[in-house]
């Protein structure tokens, strides 16, 4: 192993005391002088023609500045495609879209004067699901789509509700098929649902006197805020700034624009003054975009033997009545459209599809844990139609180097041993004893496994950068563009700067407010790969500064620069280590006994682009868009009571090839989590629908997620075949925990009650069904 | 937040009480009696609830007492359910309180505010009404002491301004068998789908029901045919469920069906417990 002082070691987060004390500062908390307040009045249908809106009542109520509705801004945005009004114009597309805003100066008269607007509605066709969105004589949710500006990487199909269509053409479809002794067929299926972040996104923003525009928010995307607003309301990108301190967890849903376009122009409606916007509960699930909901077909074909020949994959995701994140959700899962296995003829077909039902963005595992749910089940149901043991079926095809993915993209040296992760899994579970193991007559224990696999999706030149600057007792600033979202980069970073220079951890200070204005520029945090881009700059930013200390030392040491080496707060010879010099005399620059001053401050640059990347060809797939891959395997075991369809989740299990460790508790933590959200996901969570598409699940009375007491045990191990250009061979691992989950644990429950469960949420009344019907 | 102004009173005898409603009630303000707060505040601020004064009851000493009183157990509608649930001076009370909310919310919800609410569950009620507890309920009228099976027809029947100050249970009934079955759609901080409390005296069960249909109940016509041994213990439970007062009930949580096999479940599981017949 490495000979590390810090890479490698758990060191305690460095915001563990303001997050463990609820000392954290989120943006709701902040209240700056003049703050007016804004409220959002939300639509009560689903697809409407809005008659008329009459703000008079409610302007004339106590405190009330401003009202604003759609006809202010009649200008549609967008992230990949501009889609939306920022308030909706002529029509709503779904339940809680917000219709007009109040801004006053007190929350409180701003909700109070939300019951005096009265808006007049003229019901429209509600669709109600992709597969009727994809009916010949759909209504259209955008009839304007070819007025819409989008980029070249996605492929709206005018005239239909399709915003987005992604192939993959891996192979000859026919012949594989053709080779195939044995082929399943089957549909999957879950509704759109939720992020449910602790902290509701919250947005302040103003104006100032000279134009420059100062946007505090609870986001993960400073950087793209910054460009979007920019670009759609044709501001000078450099008179924009935007903050984002640690947020109360992101999970994709504080990517992208969220809040921020609105308040800027209810701010800009109020002469430049400060406004605050923060979502309701209700509002933050339903009316700010969710998870995307998705109805999957799947044929997969196998020879007798057990090898995977042929798969052809319709994923329809339903991205609700906007698109925002899932046009590029859906070309992400057709991009790793098979899971990780060794496939050799592919066909898919990933659209996105608008309803009406609330809009997606980003959810963690990003298309992944979408397409996972249906490629699991899947090999669950043919490796039982071909009489293999599941877990052996999984070895078989388990995708490893020299292997391609459906982009024919060859999978290189850096990809993780999945067929590792698959035995260790098996081991952490205990497979062997059998996978399904009666209790009692009613009562049976079974197990079930699904695989995980994950790239970023990203733009093919995402970057970011790392500034290094010195403090006088040669303590080190670290900053970057990256935002704490409760995954504890800022703790990496810190370390592997830590390591380059063999000091304390605690030696290096993060800055821990993302400024667009100051910090070096970062894509977002997203994708799992701020530990990965940032890292490698922030060891380039190392090494710059180090280069520099070096050069300022090697002029009072008369030496060659090339002769000295930094560590422990020292610079010295290398080869007689005992003459050097204290890295603080040198780090703002050499200063003689006699007051002469050479060199100055050093200032560390650093920065990372992504190496090598490209798009995809739009008939085929075929192109580089992963930057890197990260592999795992996942095991649940349940307990399920047959008379009710009841259940208990015993343990729930994980091993990833990670590549190095940098933090090994921290990793750990992230895991856990992915696991229990994912878990959440497949148990309980989902938006329920009436027969309007009204959401009757807004709030966390009735929307249930995972609970303390409810957790099953955890078990996380890694592996760490390096990731040759990681930082330190580290990879991702921010988001992955989540992907194998629903299929883990539908199959599972399926093996537990002898039939297939191939909806989500896996509740006990659709298992109890299940287990009732007659067989077909 | 609440974005609408209310008054709120906090009074400290019962007669201050009496003149607090009979004055916002004649300025027209149609006060609401306020316990814990917990679904006033959560009602409110979806403004689902709209009142124009409340009346703290909390600070009557009446509404905290928590004692036996000569071979009663005394619980004031004040209480928070934690404090009746730790007291534990009656266990069937403690265990049918327990999976109510959560820690955070028993720590505010009031017994008189589960019985006396808005929300349809109620489930306070359950182990009273098969204790054959009385209640003491104070209004306008004056004070009046009554058994609870006479003025609870799946709500409480208050009077115009009448107020729970406590509940009373024969000290006797707490080492009475009892049963309960509470099943929640999948999380355990849930309302219930069925709810089932059943306590054993004198050799007939009685049973009272939430969550199963659209209000709680007892039913004596149910018990007739729960404790009729002639019939086989299947019938006995099926009869039952055919004199069920109410209609399951279906909504997001469950489907009637669903409901009408866990109530079947379960009430198999009460004949084992309480008499030992495996069904």
């Amino acid at each position: 192993m490495n000979d590390y002082n810090v890479i490698g070691v758990s060191t305690t987060r460095l915001d563990a005391k303001e997050k463990t004390t609820g000392k954290q500062i989120y943006i709701n908390d902040n209240n700056p002088p003049g703050l007016l307040h804004a409220a959002l009045k939300t639509s009560t249908h689903s697809h409407a023609l809005i008659k008329s809106i009459d703000i008079s009542l409610a302007k004339k109520s106590s405190g009330v500045q401003a009202i604003l509705t759609g006809e202010d801004f009649p200008v549609t945005l967008g992230l990949y495609m501009g889609d939306k009004p920022p308030l909706a114009y002529k029509k709503v597309r779904y339940y809680g879209e917000p219709v007009a805003a109040i801004i006053a100066n007190s929350e409180q008269e701003a909700k109070a004067a939300l019951s005096l607007i009265k808006v007049e509605y003229e019901e429209l066709p509600i669709i109600s699901s992709v597969r009727n969105a994809l009916k010949e004589d759909a209504p259209l949710i955008h009839p304007d789509m070819s007025k819409y500006k989008h980029i070249d990487a996605i492929h709206p199909e005018i005239g239909k509700n399709i915003a987005n269509r992604t192939k993959i053409r891996k192979g000859n479809i026919k012949e594989g098929f053709e080779k195939a002794d044995v082929i399943i067929e089957a549909s999957f299926s879950f509704p759109p649902s939720d992020h449910v972040a602790m902290e509701t996104r919250a947005t302040i923003t103003k104006i100032n006197p000279r134009g420059d525009i100062v946007i505090k928010s609870a986001t993960q995307a400073p950087f793209i805020v910054k460009s979007l607003l920019g670009y759609n309301f044709d501001i000078p990108i450099g008179k924009i700034n935007v903050e984002s301190s640690p947020i109360g967890g992101g999970f994709g849903g504080k990517a992208g624009l969220q809040l921020e376009a609105l308040v800027y122009l209810l701010s800009r409606a109020v002469g430049g003054r400060p406004v605050k916007l923060v979502n309701t509960r209700e509002q933050d699930l339903i009316s700010s975009p969710g998870h995307i909901g998705m109805e999957a077909d799947v044929r997969l074909g196998c020879t007798k033997e057990g090898n995977l020949v042929a798969a052809e994959l319709t994923y329809l995701f339903d991205c609700g009545a906007y698109a925002d994140y899932a046009v590029n959700i859906s070309r992400a899962a057709a991009i790793s459209s098979t899971g990780p296995y060794r496939i050799p003829n592919v066909s898919c077909d990933s659209l996105c599809v608008y309803t009406n039902h609330p809009f997606a963005t980003a959810f963690r595992g990003f298309g992944h844990i979408e397409l996972a749910f249906a490629i699991e089940r899947s090999i669950d149901l043919l490796s039982e139609k071909l009489g293999m043991d599941s877990m052996e079926f999984r070895l078989k095809n388990a995708i490893v180097e020299g292997d391609t993915a459906p982009t024919l993209n060859v999978m290189d040296a850096n990809t993780g041993d999945l067929p590792e992760c698959i035995r260790r899994v098996g081991t952490m579970i205990n497979w062997e004893e059998g996978s399904k193991i009666e209790v009692s007559p009613n009562k049976v224990r079974a197990k079930g496994m699904g695989l995980l696999w994950k790239s970023p999706a990203m733009p093919t030149n995402t970057d970011a950068g790392v500034i290094l600057t010195f403090n006088e007792d040669a303590s080190i600033n670290l900053q970057t563009g990256i935002v704490e979202i409760g995954q504890g980069t800022f703790t990496a970073l810190a370390q592997i700067v830590a390591e380059k220079f063999k000091i304390p951890v605690d030696k290096v200070h993060v800055v821990e407010d993302t400024n667009t204005k100051t910090a070096p520029h970062d894509w977002a945090t997203a994708a799992s790969r701020s530990l990965m881009m940032a890292g490698r700059a922030a060891i380039e930013a190392s090494d710059d500064a180090i280069a520099q200390l070096k050069r300022t030392a090697s002029i009072p040491l008369h030496c060659s620069p090339e002769d000295l080496e930094v560590g422990y707060g020292r610079i010295f010879l290398k080869d007689e280590p005992k003459i050097g010099i204290d890295m603080e005399k040198v780090v703002m620059g050499y200063v003689y006994p006699n007051g002469n001053a050479i060199e100055g401050q050093v200032i560390g640059r650093g920065r990372y682009i992504s190496r090598r990347l490209s798009g995809i060809n739009p008939e085929t797939g075929e192109g580089q868009p992963e930057l890197e891959w990260t592999l795992g395997a996942q095991a649940i075991e349940v307990e399920v009571d047959l008379s009710d369809g009841s259940y208990n989740v015993l343990q729930a299990v994980c091993c990833m090839d990670v590549g190095t460790l940098i933090n090994p508790k921290l990793a750990h933590e992230q895991i856990v989590g992915g696991l229990a959200m994912g878990l959440s996901f497949a148990r309980n969570e989902g938006f329920l629908f009436n027969n309007r598409e009204q959401v009757i699940n807004d709030d966390l009375r009735s929307y249930k997620i995972l609970r303390y007491g409810e957790h099953p045990k955890y078990q996380v191990e890694f592996l760490n075949t390096p990731q040759g250009d990681g930082p330190f061979g580290a990879r991702g691992l921010g988001e992955q925990g989540v992907i194998g989950m629903p299929g883990a644990l539908s199959n599972a429950l399926s093996r537990a009650i002898g039939k297939p469960l191939n909806a989500l949420p896996l509740t006990p009344e659709s298992i109890w069904k299940t287990i009732k019907e007659e067989d077909k | 937040m609440i974005p609408f102004d209310f008054q709120y009173y906090r009074p400290t005898t019962i007669q201050e009480v009496i003149n607090t409603f009979n004055d916002l009630d004649s300025q027209g303000l149609s006060p609401i009696y306020y316990g814990g707060g917990t679904e006033i505040i959560t009602m409110a601020r979806k403004e689902s609830l709209s009142t124009k004064a409340v009346i703290d009851i909390k600070a009557l000493p009446e509404t905290k007492v928590l004692e036996e009183v000569k071979g009663e157990l005394v619980f004031g509608a004040g209480l928070s359910l934690s404090e009746i649930i730790e007291s534990n001076l009656f266990t069937l009370f403690s265990k049918v309180l327990r999976p109510i909310a959560d820690h955070t919310v028993r720590n505010k919800l009031t017994l008189g505010g589960n019985i006396c609410g808005r929300l349809p569950y109620r489930e306070a009620i359950l182990p009273l009404l098969v204790a054959d507890g009385k209640v003491v309920l104070v209004g306008p009228e004056g004070r009046r002491e009554v058994d609870i099976n006479t003025v609870f027809d799946k709500r409480l029947l208050l009077k115009k301004g009448e107020f729970l100050l406590q509940v009373k249970v024969n000290k006797s009934v707490i080492s009475s068998p009892y049963f309960n079955r509470r099943k929640e759609k999948q999380t355990l901080v849930d309302y219930p789908i069925t709810n089932i409390v059943a306590l054993k005296e004198g050799g007939k069960i009685k049973m009272a029901f939430s969550g199963v249909a659209p209000l709680p109940f007892r039913s004596i016509e149910m018990e007739s045919f729960i404790n009729n041994k002639e019939l086989s213990s299947e019938e006995r439970i099926t009869k039952a469920i055919e004199l069920m007062p109410l209609p399951f009930k279906k909504d997001h949580l469950a489907s009637d069906d669903y409901r009408r096999a866990l109530l079947e479940k379960s009430m198999k599981e009460m004949l084992a417990n309480l008499e030992g017949v495996i069904v």
